[in-house]
């Protein structure tokens, strides 16, 4: 499978655009600011409805316009599909599937997958838990359609609480006790399935720096969460509640549920030793592709179809023994789509791909790749 | 933003604080009313007036009645023993389409939100014990909130105010407490659940 061709409109710098890709490698290239990592978060949005940096969904509608559109038309196996996301000012999005109207935007999750490699990656390494657990969500949503129910239920449920326990009334107490369930409930489910999928990237994520240190390095990824999270998802619930219980006096005195998959983390471990205290940048930069390497072949396996390869600025970063791997591994993948500033940083990628110029929100055939 | 005449602009304003309607369907609305001949204006607006006026909180379970009691309430032939708890009147008619209850029925004017400032004195909650606790004929309580966290939480909540009571003139057995089974999409509303939907969520309730 994979995608045709795209349409954007109104969407960041592109009034309006139309390009139709190579099947498999297209590479994007122009000078800074003119439109091109914008082109892979249009992709993005067809695979996850949302965007893999803007914090709102508003951040993508043109500057002065109300409404923005992607449209992405899929060769499947089956045959065409297009997928269509519109966003609206202050308005929930909506999601055309064959021109039909679709009430779930849940439904999109994981028929067009989708890895981003980007050099914030590297704040996945170096930054707080929240980045990932947004790795980690990412990945298992893409996978597994019942999770979103379990996160928007849990994060509900958590910011009901808060709010309960910010009143700080009495009388909360038993009020309090009615939201342990569903919070428990939900975060069992998480807990689950969070610590399932983190056991198969850290394989994964093995796998890929000994491939990428030649056999040199060990790396382990390990769920990190704040109470234990194997068993009966019944069993883990009712330790939750325990442990909500048991933090009941803290909560109270600090107004904030302290117990809990929203306090996640995973830990990130070479040769022993924690990445983000001890590793040199380096190894810190490789840990963070090893680990979106990981999600990738993750996504391979669980999702039916190759996942898109969304490749942003990165390849200028890699050393040519690098840029020959991530070739290498991009041609046993889906469809990849690369952008960089310069022809010279994708020396031995220029030859087997379609490349696009990229400039003031316009996009340009410049040399139409091998045969597809 | 006076785009229009004053008459106009008020219309669209009032009609925006309706719930789902947004500028654009307000438009579409005012538009369609004003193609309309005078009378249909009146009528609409006579209704309005009228429903609001005549209608109010049934004494008993909170449905919407223009008597004192709600038909359900006032018919002879329901089963007295069961009480079937909803977040809002629509729902009460939702469950009256499935033919298949014939219990009461308890409004409770929405859910426990805190993050809307909305507590247990908000809903109808202490008529709901008192109600359990004075009237006595119960003897199983459904609990049939919409299937989102907050429907969930409430239910919970209930439960835990009527855990043990007493079933009256039935030493030592206490009323039931039951919560409608997760037959329901997830996050969706009871009133727009279809019928038999919802008959299968009655029959596979189960106890908390
Ligand atoms: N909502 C928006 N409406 C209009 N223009 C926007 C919007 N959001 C961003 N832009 C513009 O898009 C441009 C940035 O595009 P993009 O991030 O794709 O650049 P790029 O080609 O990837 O550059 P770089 O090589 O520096 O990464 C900027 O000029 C910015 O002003
Ligand atoms: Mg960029
Ligand atoms: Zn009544």
């Amino acid at each position: 499978m994979h995608v045709r061709s795209l349409r954007l409109a109104h969407f960041r710098n592109y009034e309006s655009l139309e390009v139709e890709f190579h099947p498999q490698l297209n590479l994007f290239l122009g000078p800074n600011a003119q439109g091109k990592t914008n082109v892979l978060e249009a992709l993005y949005c067809l695979s996850t409805t949302r965007s893999f940096r803007a914090a709102s969904d508003e951040e993508m509608i043109q500057f002065g316009r109300e409404e923005g559109a992607v449209e992405g038309i899929l060769q499947r196996e089956e045959g065409e599909e297009t997928i269509r996301m519109e966003f609206r000012r202050s308005r929930n999005k909506v999601l055309w599937v064959n021109r039909k109207k679709q009430k779930k935007l849940s439904l999109l999750l994981g028929r067009l997958p989708a890895v981003v490699f980007s050099p914030d990656d590297l704040f996945l390494v170096k930054g707080g838990p929240a980045l990932r657990r947004r790795y980690l969500d990412m990945t298992v949503l893409q996978m597994d359609q019942g999770y979103l129910t379990h996160l928007q239920q849990y994060d509900r449920a958590l910011k009901q609480r808060n709010s309960l326990l910010r009143q700080r009334s009495p009388g909360t107490e038993s009020q309090l006790a009615a939201w342990d369930q569903p919070l428990a409930r939900h975060g069992a489910a998480l807990m689950l399935k969070r610590g399932e999928v983190a056991k198969r990237l850290s394989d994964f994520a093995g796998q890929a720096l000994r491939d990428l240190t030649g056999d040199a390095e060990r790396f382990e990824v390990r769920y990190e969460p704040c109470l234990p999270w194997e068993g009966l998802e019944s069993s883990v619930a009712e330790k939750m509640l325990e442990a909500l219980a048991g933090a009941r006096r803290e909560e109270t005195a600090r107004g904030v549920t302290v117990v809990g998959p929203h306090r996640d983390d995973l830990g990130l471990w070479v040769n022993g030793q924690l990445l983000r205290k001890f590793g040199s940048q380096g190894q810190q930069r490789t840990g963070a592709l090893a680990l979106k390497l990981a999600q990738l072949s993750l996504l391979a396996e669980g999702c039916h179809t190759a996942p898109l390869v969304l490749f942003d600025d990165v390849m200028a970063e890699l050393d040519e023994k690098r840029q020959a791997f991530f070739l290498n591994r991009l041609r046993q993948g889906g469809q990849a789509f690369l952008t960089g500033t310069s022809p010279h940083d994708f020396s031995a990628a220029s030859k087997a791909a379609r490349i696009f110029s990229v400039e003031l929100g316009r996009v340009q055939w410049v040399q139409s790749g091998p045969e597809g | 933003m006076a785009e229009y005449p004053p008459s106009l602009e008020r219309l669209l304003h009032e009609l925006e604080k309706l719930p789902g309607v947004g500028p654009r369907s307000a438009q579409r609305l005012a538009f369609h009313m004003l193609k309309q001949p005078l009378e249909a204006a009146k009528a609409l607006s006579a209704a309005l007036l009228d429903a609001r006026t005549r209608l109010h909180p049934c004494r008993d379970c909170f449905n919407l009645t223009e008597e004192t009691l709600c038909r359900i309430c006032a018919q002879a032939t329901r089963d007295r023993a069961s009480l079937l708890v909803v977040e809002d009147p629509s729902d009460v008619a939702a469950f009256e389409r499935t033919r298949e209850y014939h219990g009461l029925y308890h409004v409770l004017g929405g859910t426990l939100s805190p993050l809307e400032g909305r507590g247990p004195q908000d809903l109808t909650l202490d008529a709901l014990v008192s109600r359990v606790q004075k009237d006595g004929g119960f003897k199983e309580v459904i609990v049939a909130t919409d299937p989102t966290v907050e429907g969930d939480s409430t239910g919970l909540y209930i439960q835990q105010l009527l855990k043990g009571m007493p079933v009256h003139g039935e030493p030592g057995r206490t009323i039931k407490v039951s919560r409608l089974a997760r037959g329901l999409p997830s996050g969706g509303d009871v009133e727009y659940a279809d019928e038999t939907t919802l008959l299968k969520a009655l029959e596979g309730r189960r106890e908390i």
